[in-house]
């Protein structure tokens, strides 16, 4: 009676080490291997097992660590393979777009602050960022402005329509390509 | 005088997990089998399987994959057991393995032959 116990508690005590090993698991996927293991035990044993007959099978279905491993409990933990929050990166792009023009000069400051706080992108992206011309899209308030006076008090053979429109694609799509790019890295640190 | 230790890289260990879940599959391929009875079939075989109980998170994966499913069936007064398989992509990936495989082996061969004699 006592022998029977012993034999009962070697294989509770394996089960609970395996339960144990892979406790980073979703609970149906522990559970399911757990069950198979009980099963494969209780049909491998002979009814009138002792214990060195146990201790033989409990070594051949090898270590919890090795069960574990094999079903993934060492990777990364779920809450890890989630990646980062990207709050701050998007709304630091936010900011830098279409914030500038919602809340000139405060949203671009802010946009620029976040993402010169971001681990995500190179100095050269954050000076870019910051720099592609002052003022972020804020500056495309200005413009209408800046062309009007400009054709007033400048020589306007400067000015001319072909140059304001290639000034106006410029400083659409300057920071277009800019977001472009700072998005891209962000999306391709999220996907690694 | 140097001083040499065995080299123990993961080789033959990582060859094993790699390879074995195709032996899974290529036991499936014939019949259907409860897991019991799968581990030891493929412990049967030498050098196959280190811990059997690894094998039935192996299973676990290539149920999620599609690879393989399981039903539930009871034979007279035993509990039930669960069967395993051979999903059509288990029998396709098989079949791709088989030609990799064969390819691979031969070119190792080659390759160890070289130098080994």
């Amino acid at each position: 009676m006592l022998m029977q116990s012993t034999n009962q508690t070697l294989i509770a005590d394996y089960l609970m080490a395996v339960r144990d090993a892979t406790r980073s698991l979703p609970t149906g996927k522990r559970e399911t291997i757990i069950g198979d293991l009980e099963a494969h035990i209780e049909q491998a044993l002979s009814i009138d097992a002792g214990e060195a007959e146990i201790r033989t099978l409990l070594d051949r279905l090898g270590s919890p660590e090795a069960i574990a491993a094999e079903a993934g409990a060492n990777d990364a933990p779920i809450t890890s393979k989630k990646g980062p929050s990207r709050v701050r990166e998007i709304f630091g792009l936010i900011g830098l777009s279409a914030g500038s023009l919602f809340i000139p000069i405060i949203g671009w400051i802010v946009g620029v602050v976040l993402i010169w706080q971001s681990p995500v992108w190179s100095k050269l992206q954050k000076i870019t960022a910051a720099l592609v011309w002052p003022g972020g899209w804020f500056a495309m308030l200005y413009l209408p402005l800046v062309s009007l006076r400009s054709s007033i008090s400048v020589d306007t053979a400067v000015l001319n329509p072909g140059v304001r429109v290639l000034l106006v694609i410029l400083f659409i799509a300057a920071p277009l390509v800019v977001l472009a790019w700072l998005i891209r890295t962000l999306v391709r640190a999220d996907s690694n | 005088m140097p001083h040499m230790t065995k080299y123990q890289g993961p080789g033959l260990t990582e060859l094993r997990r790699g390879v074995v879940e195709y032996c899974v599959m290529s036991m499936l391929s014939k019949e259907e089998m409860y897991g019991f009875q799968l581990v030891e079939t493929l412990a049967s075989h030498d050098g196959l399987v280190t811990s059997e109980g690894t094998m039935y998170p192996l299973l676990g994966r290539l149920h999620d994959a599609g690879l393989v499913n399981t039903n539930w069936r009871q034979e007279g007064s035993n509990r039930p057991r669960k069967y395993y398989s051979l999903t059509s992509a288990g029998r396709a990936a098989l079949e791709s393995f088989r030609n990799d495989w064969a390819r691979f082996r031969d070119t190792v061969d080659k390759v160890l032959s070289i130098s080994g004699e």
